[in-house]
């Protein structure tokens, strides 16, 4: 039986404290977050439940000008410039005057992720806890985005969909793993959105997923779409072939090429689809293809919650999509966070970190904080649920 | 299953065909009918399988019409190729109808004895591992030879089931003996990947574990045996092709059925 | 390896970082030791700590592959400064 309480809290205290440190890609974030010691929580699993407060939840985006992506290297550097700054902010929002006696431990982003983004922050992670004299708990960037879900939500066993710049997973748990039931077998979502934003030079602030989402409602003529390639295979689904196609499209639109049959009246040279029109029909498409797995992977498992979780999970229509899907099949419900916890954050990073530092999971040997590009999601023992 | 979805089925195939809901999945709901759609009824007590996709509501109208007409035809086509390979079992396609997303198919298997249930595999495994019975008895291991047999000529011909488990397995009794039918090819394939396949039996291994975990092993074991006896009795290139199935299956065994890839 | 023979590390530099305390030269080589080189045959790094002193000994296959991997590693020791001195 799981029991949340036998590591007791710092100082006789009757709460625990964390530190979260993220920086697994161009979002910085730093958080602190606070568990009541719960009764309920000795005797079973109550870990989608923790009272948890959040005491400060910063964040800082390394954005680039619109047409550019984020490369490691300099995204590694922001992260560098920022990070001791956004700790110090965090500590002292959370009202923490004293590290070493308030907090019980510091958790870090191990991966997967981006190598030098990631390293970045560990070292700031490492120093803390020595400077601190305080634990550090490794966390797996994907079971945080979840643990965040839950505790949220309330959800207590979700289909987790797990959209980002990075990840496209679904999920569900079972025996001590985050499962994951179906994948992309390319690039994530997120990068799709963000490359094809890059082609028609749509800006990266606040981020390009969102401009998009915004110049889709603007559609003019929603009851028609540009076709695009469908590529559901089996659970996993495909979306190279997809950018691939409308990046082409979006090239000749932005270049204003009337041989494109699709995009202009050969005969007149008169436009037929607008840039509003193209980021329409992407969307519909992108998130008809991930609703479907999400329903094959709950009809496996035969539950009806889901929770939409990364950032890509903020967008209204993919949450309107999925509660529709929800509610045709056996009145289930949707659960979806906002951007505070959507984005990636730390006070995400904390709550994975302090449910596992509360069942005694913590780095003994600093050759444990190596950090890893590739950490699959169901490598992770989830120790903290029955 | 919601009534309205019944009802919009209902709807469709007007009151002269009465349906009955025997099971639904993400994609698809499956009903069982007495009538034939364009045959005269010989006997009361024929039936017939009606497999229907509906309309999904969350997703563009135009995607919707065109995935539903899609793959209904091409599950369609699947059965139909299938239907012709000498050896293979699959239920035989009566009429089909894409831009409805409905499918009749003849209906197979029969109700086990001691309520049992419906006897697809899963059920007959479970009831040869109750009181009284031998898990490991003759009829167990002939059958689950056969079920091998029925994927190695899937296999060998190029196909792929896609979603290998013991309920998409219906067992037909003929003299006493069970016959396996494959059926449900949703996530079928025309594929001549070793990669698919050795997916295909990983999926099966997994679901005769996770299902039947007591006795996996040698079912599993017997599944195979007769997963090669086709492969075997196709000579030299047959045995060839075997070792790269059995091989690309041992490799999906060990990293599970997803590749490893960047976070 | 080049041509099976076993190509000597010869670039060589060593840096020496002063610390305020033994404890903080300490603790920036427990940071810097655990992770790994990703070509230890063209590069390596040893770190030493003797009473205030950081002591960093590079040794590298070329200039440029010295240059690099002594670069971020300077990186990295900014980040532990300021953090010992915004934090400590």
């Amino acid at each position: 039986m799981v029991n949340l309480n036998t590591i007791a809290p710092k100082n006789g205290r009757s709460y625990y404290i964390a530190l979260g440190l993220e920086g697994s890609a161009n979002k910085l974030g730093v958080g602190v977050i606070k568990h009541p010691i719960l009764k309920e929580q000795e005797i079973g699993d109550h870990s989608h439940d923790c009272h948890a407060e959040i005491l400060s939840n910063i964040r800082d985006t390394y954005t680039t000008p619109p047409g550019e992506g984020f490369l490691p290297r300099d995204t590694a550097r922001h992260h560098r410039n920022w990070c001791v700054r956004l700790i110090k902010r965090a500590l002292k929002e959370a009202k923490i005057n004293d590290p070493r006696l308030d907090l019980d431990v510091i958790c870090f982003t191990k991966g997967p992720g981006m190598g030098a983004p990631l390293h970045s922050v560990v070292i700031a992670a490492r120093t803390c806890s020595l400077l601190w004299d305080i634990p550090l708990v490794r966390v797996n960037h994907c079971v945080g985005h979840i643990e965040m879900g839950r505790e949220i939500t309330k959800a207590v066993n979700p289909v987790v969909l797990y959209v980002s710049g990075g990840n496209t997973q679904v999920i569900a748990y079972s025996e001590n793993r985050y499962r994951i039931f179906g994948e992309t077998l390319d690039i994530a979502i997120g990068n799709c959105l963000d490359r094809f934003a890059r082609t028609l030079k749509i800006p990266n602030a606040p981020s390009p997923g969102y401009n998009i989402e915004q110049l889709a409602n603007k559609c003019k003529n929603k009851d028609q779409l540009v076709e695009l390639p469908y590529t559901v295979k089996g659970m996993d689904l495909s979306m190279s072939g997809i950018l691939a196609y409308i990046d082409s499209l979006a090239k000749d639109l932005f270049k204003g090429n009337k041989k494109n049959k699709i995009l202009f009246d050969t005969k007149t040279g008169e436009q037929k689809v607008t840039v509003e029109d193209l980021c329409y029909s992407l969307q519909e498409n992108l998130f008809a293809m991930l609703v479907e797995i999400t329903e094959r992977a709950m009809a496996h498992v035969n539950t009806s919650q889901v929770l939409i979780v990364g950032g890509v999970g903020c967008n209204v229509r993919l949450q309107e999509m999925m509660a529709q899907m929800c509610k045709d099949r056996a009145n289930g419900q949707v659960h979806a966070t906002d951007e505070r916890f959507c984005i990636d954050n730390g006070v995400m990073i904390a709550q994975a970190g302090l449910l596992q530092y509360r069942m005694g999971d913590v780095v003994k040997d600093l050759k444990e904080t190596i950090v890893t590009q590739k950490f699959r999601t169901d490598e992770v023992y989830v120790s903290w649920r029955e | 299953m919601s009534q309205e979805l019944v009802d919009q089925v209902s709807k469709y195939l007007t009151p002269a065909i009465p349906i009955e809901p025997i099971s639904q999945g993400a994609e698809a709901v499956v009903f069982t009918t007495t009538i034939h759609p364009y045959l005269p009824t010989i006997n009361e007590k024929q039936k017939f399988i009606i497999k229907y996709r509906p309309a999904k509501r969350y997703r563009h109208p135009i995607i919707d019409r065109s995935l539903t007409k899609h793959r209904t035809l091409s599950e369609s086509r699947l059965l139909a190729k299938l239907y012709q390979i000498p050896g293979i079992h699959v239920p035989k396609l009566i009429a089909c109808d894409p831009y409805n997303g409905c499918i009749w198919l003849e209906f197979l298997g029969e109700d086990l004895p001691d309520a049992f249930g419906f006897s697809n595999l899963k059920n007959f495994l479970w009831m040869h591992a109750s009181e009284n019975q031998n898990p490991y008895g003759d009829i167990v291991r002939e059958t689950l030879f056969k079920v091998g047999e029925q994927i190695g000529l899937l296999h060998w011909n190029d196909y792929c089931h896609g979603d290998l488990t013991s309920s998409n397995i219906v067992l037909v009794k003929k003299d006493e003996k069970w016959e396996p039918y494959l059926i449900d090819f949703g996530l079928g394939s025309t594929s001549n990947l070793v990669e698919d396949k050795g997916v295909d039996l990983y999926v099966l291994e997994r679901a005769i574990l996770s299902t039947h975990s007591s006795y996996a092993e040698k079912y599993n074991e017997w599944l195979i045996e007769g997963f090669s006896e086709v492969y075997k009795s196709n000579g030299k290139q047959g045995a060839k092709k075997l070792n790269e199935v059995m091989k690309r299956f041992g490799e999906v065994r060990l990293r599970g059925r997803k590749r490893s890839m960047l976070g | 390896m080049k041509n099976g023979r076993e190509m000597s590390l010869d670039y060589v530099l060593n840096l020496e970082i002063p610390f305020t305390t033994s404890r903080q030269a300490q603790i920036a080589a427990k940071v810097l030791v655990p992770d790994p080189i990703l070509k230890p045959q063209d590069f390596q790094v040893e770190y030493l700590s003797q009473d205030n002193i950081l002591a960093v000994h590079f040794r590298g296959i070329d200039d440029r592959v010295l240059r690099v991997g002594v670069s971020s590693v300077i990186d990295s020791i900014k980040t532990i400064i300021e953090t010992i001195d915004e934090l400590d």
